[in-house]
C-alpha cells in the first residue's frame, strides 16, 4: 500500500520527491567565489546589500563568525571629526536581517600603545578556548594587539602589542601554529607572521604581491585587507587556507576582493586569472563557509562614496 | 544575439541515456537484482536476452509502471537530481517456422516527464555519472529469438535513440548600439537523427533445472551537435557600422553514454519453489569522453575584430573511467500451484565505482554500489474464459546504497574543494503480466 502511496504522490508532483529548478543547489563549493552582492528584496527589513549603516561614522573592517542568532560580527565604527576609532559588536540572524544585538562597543583604545585607536578587528575561535580577537592599534606606529574572550562582548586585552609594524590583521590556526597575515607600514604585499610558540615571526617575504605588470589585473597597484580561513581538507593533517583580499588598480578610488590560498603556507595560487572574486568598490572582506556557498561581509561606500558601510554578497 | 543564444539553448534540449541500465526493467527482473540473462521469463527478454524469447509458448503483453528516486550529493548536502518515473512494457508473440520456435518482441520505457533528457553541465560542475542524465530517457528495442536446437535460443535486435544536429541562422541587420533595432530572419534547420544499437543472446536450457544465457548490448554515445550562425551588417538602418558581419558558434558535446556490455549468467531451480540465479556483467566504461561542450566561436566584424579577443578552446580533462564487472544474484521463490500463487524474490547487485577520484577541474562523481531488492507477486491461472492463461501482478522495492567516498583537490585554489559524495536511491514499481 506504501508503494502505491508513494507512486500516486509522485504521479501528482507532490510530496518530498518534487522536481528541483535550482539546478546548482547543494553542490559543494570550496566558497572562493566569485561573490554577488546580495539583491534587493522588499520582502525584508534589510536594504540589501546594505548590513551595517551608520550615517554619522564610518563602519569597516567587518569580521564576522557563525553563531550567536546567526551571525557575529565585530566590526571598526571610526570618525574623522573628531577623530575616534573604537570596535563594536553586533548579531543578526542573517545577512538579510536587521541586527538583534548592538551595534554596540566592546573594544576602545586604553593602552598607551594604541594612541587613541583600536580598528580592523580579527575574531576567531581560540583553540585554548573562548574567542581571540587580534586588532590594529595606534596612529603614528600601527602595531597588532590581542584580547581574549569568553562571550565576545567582553574583552581582556593582553598589555602589550604581539607584532610591531603591521596593519590589518587576519588569523588562523593551522597544525599548532598561529598565522598572522598583515600589510605592513612602507612594505609592499600581504605578509605571514607566524607564531610557534615564542612570539610572531614574519616570514622574509610576502605571500601575496600586487601584480604591475597585469595591465588588466584587479590587484595591478597594491593588495592589502587580508582574510584568512583555515578549513581542514579531507586529507589527514592537511588544512587549505583560503585568503581573500583588497586588490586595487591604478585607478585609486577603484578596489576589488580578489583571492588566493595554500596548503602549506609556502605555494599561493591565485584564482580567477586577473578577475576579483567580488569587483567595484569593495574591499576588506570576511567570509563564513557552508556546505554549499559562502556569505561575504566587505566594506562598501554610501553617500556618494563619503562614508564607509558594510555590505553583504553571496557565493 | 540574446535571441540567437536561447535558440541555441531550445535547440539542444532533447535526449538522454538509459534507465535499465540504473533501474532495470520489470518487475521480476528488477527483484531479483537483474539476474535474469539466463531465466527471464517476460517480455523485459527484449532487454535481458532476447534469445529466450524463443522459450515462450504463450503471447506476452506486460505493462507495468516503475520509478527512482536518487537522494545523492555531497558533504551532507543532497544534489538537485530528477526522479526517474515512467511506464515499462512489452510484447512477445511466439510462433515456429520450419518446426523451430520462433518469436518477436518488443520493449519500452517511455519516462513520464520528458522523452528524453539532454543536460550538458560545465566541465567542473559537479555531477553523479550514473544519476545524471541516464535515467531520463526513452528505451525502445525491437528483437526476435530463434531456437536452433533443442534447448538452444539465440536472439537479437535494434534498439533505437535519437541525436539531434541543427543550425539556427541570423541573417540581417543587428542593431547596434539599440539592440532593439534589429531585423533578423530566422531559419532553422533541425535534425533528429536516428542512433541504433544491436542486443544479441544466446540462451541454452542445460537441464530442466539447470539453464544458461550470455547477452551482447552495444554500446552507443549521443553527440549534440549546434550551431548557430549570424550574417549581417551591424549598426542602424540608416548608419551601417560592419557590412557583412559574421558570428559562428558551434557546440559539440557528449550528452548521452552507454557503455557496451556483455552478460553471462546461469540459473538453477534448487528445489520446485527455489530458483537462484547470477549474472556477471562487463561494462566498458573506458571508451567513455568528457561530456563538457566544446565551443567553437568565428567572429568577422570588421574593423572591431582587433577589439575582441576570442579565448581558446579549453582543454578538458580526460575522464579516465575505467571497465568493470558488476555481479548480480537473484533468488526466487514460487508457492505451490494453485489457482492463486504467491512469489517472492530477492536480489543483490554490486557496481563499481566507474570514475577516478575527482583530484582535478571535472567532478564526475561515481560511488561503491550495493543495491539490495525486494518482490513479490501473486499469479492468477486465469480469470474467468476472457484469460484463460496465467495472469498476474508483481511488485519490487530497491535500495541502491552509495558508499562514501572522498574526492580530494590537488590544487588549493580548486572551486570546489574537497568533498565526500554519498547517497542512496530508492526504486519501486508495479507490473502486471498478461499471457493469451
Amino acid at each position: 500500500m506504501r508503494i502505491l502511496m508513494l507512486l500516486a504522490t509522485s504521479g501528482c508532483g507532490l510530496g518530498w520527491i518534487g522536481g528541483e529548478d535550482d539546478r546548482t543547489a547543494g553542490l559543494p563549493t570550496s566558497g572562493a567565489g566569485p561573490y554577488q552582492r546580495l539583491e534587493s528584496d522588499d520582502t525584508t527589513p534589510a536594504l540589501e546589500p546594505r548590513f551595517l549603516n551608520d550615517n554619522r561614522a564610518n563602519l569597516s573592517d567587518p569580521s564576522m563568525l557563525a553563531g550567536g542568532a546567526g551571525l557575529r560580527v565585530w566590526f571598526t565604527k571610526s570618525t574623522t571629526d573628531p577623530v575616534t576609532s573604537e570596535i563594536q559588536y553586533t548579531e543578526a540572524g542573517s545577512a538579510r536581517e536587521m541586527p538583534s544585538v548592538g551595534p554596540m562597543r566592546v573594544l576602545a583604545a586604553s593602552e598607551t600603545w594604541e594612541e587613541g585607536v583600536v580598528s580592523s578587528p580579527s575574531v576567531t575561535g581560540d583553540p585554548a578556548g573562548g574567542l581571540v580577537m587580534f586588532y590594529e592599534g595606534s596612529a603614528s606606529a600601527p602595531s597588532i594587539g590581542r584580547a581574549t574572550s569568553s562571550d565576545g562582548l567582553t574583552w581582556a586585552k593582553h598589555p602589550d602589542p604581539v607584532l610591531l609594524g603591521a596593519t590589518a590583521p587576519s588569523v588562523v590556526f593551522v597544525a599548532g601554529e598561529t598565522w598572522m597575515f598583515v600589510t605592513r607600514p612602507n612594505e609592499v604585499g600581504i605578509w605571514r607572521a607566524v607564531d610557534r610558540g615564542s612570539g610572531f615571526q614574519l616570514d622574509l617575504a610576502p605571500v601575496i604581491l600586487p601584480r604591475p605588470d597585469e595591465a588588466k589585473a584587479f590587484d595591478l597597484l597594491t593588495v592589502s585587507e587580508p582574510f584568512a580561513l583555515a578549513v581542514p581538507t579531507l586529507e589527514q593533517d592537511v588544512t587549505r587556507v583560503h585568503l581573500w583580499f583588497t586588490g586595487t588598480t591604478d585607478d585609486p578610488t577603484s578596489s576589488a576582493i580578489g583571492y588566493a590560498a595554500t596548503f602549506d603556507g609556502l605555494a599561493w595560487l591565485r584564482f580567477g586569472g586577473l578577475e576579483p572574486m567580488l569587483s567595484a568598490d569593495a574591499s576588506a572582506p570576511t567570509v563564513i563557509l557552508e556546505a554549499s556557498g559562502g556569505l561575504m561581509l566587505f566594506e562598501g561606500a554610501a553617500a556618494g562614496g563619503t562614508r564607509v558601510t558594510v555590505d553583504a554578497a553571496e557565493l | 544575439m540574446k535571441a540567437a543564444a536561447l535558440l541555441l539553448l531550445v535547440a539542444a534540449a532533447p535526449a538522454s541515456a538509459n534507465p535499465a541500465d540504473v533501474i532495470g526493467l520489470g518487475a521480476r527482473a528488477i527483484a531479483m537484482g537483474g539476474a535474469q540473462v539466463a531465466t527471464v521469463d517476460d517480455s523485459t527478454a527484449g532487454y535481458y536476452n532476447p534469445a529466450r524469447l524463443a522459450s515462450f509458448d504463450d503471447i506476452h503483453i506486460d505493462v507495468g509502471y516503475q520509478m527512482a528516486v536518487p537522494r545523492v550529493g555531497a558533504n551532507g548536502e543532497l544534489f538537485p537530481i530528477d526522479r526517474s518515473q515512467g511506464l515499462a512494457a512489452g510484447i512477445a508473440v511466439p510462433g515456429r517456422v520450419l518446426g523451430k520456435r520462433l518469436a518477436i518482441g518488443a520493449t519500452v520505457f517511455v519516462p513520464d516527464q520528458q522523452v528524453t533528457r539532454t543536460r550538458t553541465l560545465p566541465a567542473e560542475r559537479p555531477r553523479f555519472l550514473t544519476y545524471d542524465n541516464r535515467p531520463q530517457r526513452l528505451l525502445m528495442a525491437a528483437t526476435a529469438g530463434f531456437e536452433i536446437l533443442p534447448g538452444l535460443q539465440i536472439g537479437g535486435g535494434v534498439a533505437y535513440m535519437a541525436s539531434t544536429n541543427g543550425t539556427v541562422e541570423l541573417q540581417g541587420l543587428v542593431g547596434f548600439p539599440n539592440a532593439e533595432l534589429s531585423d533578423l530572419d530566422l531559419s532553422i534547420d533541425v535534425d533528429v537523427q536516428t542512433i541504433r544499437y544491436p542486443h544479441a543472446g544466446i540462451a541454452w536450457q542445460a537441464s530442466p533445472k539447470l539453464s544458461f544465457g550470455a547477452s551482447y548490448r552495444g554500446g552507443f554515445r549521443l553527440v549534440i551537435d549546434q550551431t548557430v550562425k549570424v550574417r549581417g551588417d551591424l549598426g542602424t538602418p540608416d548608419i551601417v557600422v560592419v557590412e557583412n558581419g559574421r558570428l559562428d558558434l558551434r557546440s559539440v558535446s557528449q550528452d548521452l553514454f552507454q557503455p557496451m556490455q556483455i552478460t553471462v549468467g546461469g540459473a538453477y531451480q534448487v528445489t520446485p519453489c527455489l530458483l537462484v540465479a547470477l549474472d556477471i556483467a562487463y561494462q566498458r566504461w573506458s571508451v567513455y569522453d568528457n561530456p563538457t561542450a566544446r565551443i567553437e566561436i568565428e567572429l568577422d566584424v570588421g574593423q572591431f575584430n582587433d577589439l575582441v579577443m576570442i579565448p581558446p578552446p579549453r582543454q578538458l580533462e580526460i575522464p579516465d573511467l575505467r571497465d568493470i564487472v558488476v555481479p548480480r544474484l537473484g533468488v526466487e521463490w514460487q508457492g505451490a500451484p494453485g489457482p492463486r500463487k504467491w512469489i517472492a524474490r530477492g536480489g543483490y547487485v554490486f557496481e563499481a565505482a566507474v570514475a577516478p577520484e575527482q583530484k582535478g577541474e571535472s567532478n564526475f562523481i561515481d560511488n561503491h554500489k550495493h543495491t539490495l531488492s525486494l518482490g513479490g507477486g501473486i499469479e492468477w491461472r486465469g480469470i474467468g474464459d476472457v484469460i484463460q492463461k496465467p495472469f498476474s501482478l508483481d511488485g519490487f522495492v530497491s535500495f541502491t546504497y552509495l558508499q562514501p567516498r572522498d574526492h580530494h583537490k590537488l590544487s588549493p585554489v580548486d572551486p570546489v574543494g574537497d568533498y565526500t559524495a554519498s547517497g542512496h536511491a530508492i526504486a519501486a514499481g508495479v507490473m502486471t503480466r498478461w499471457r493469451f
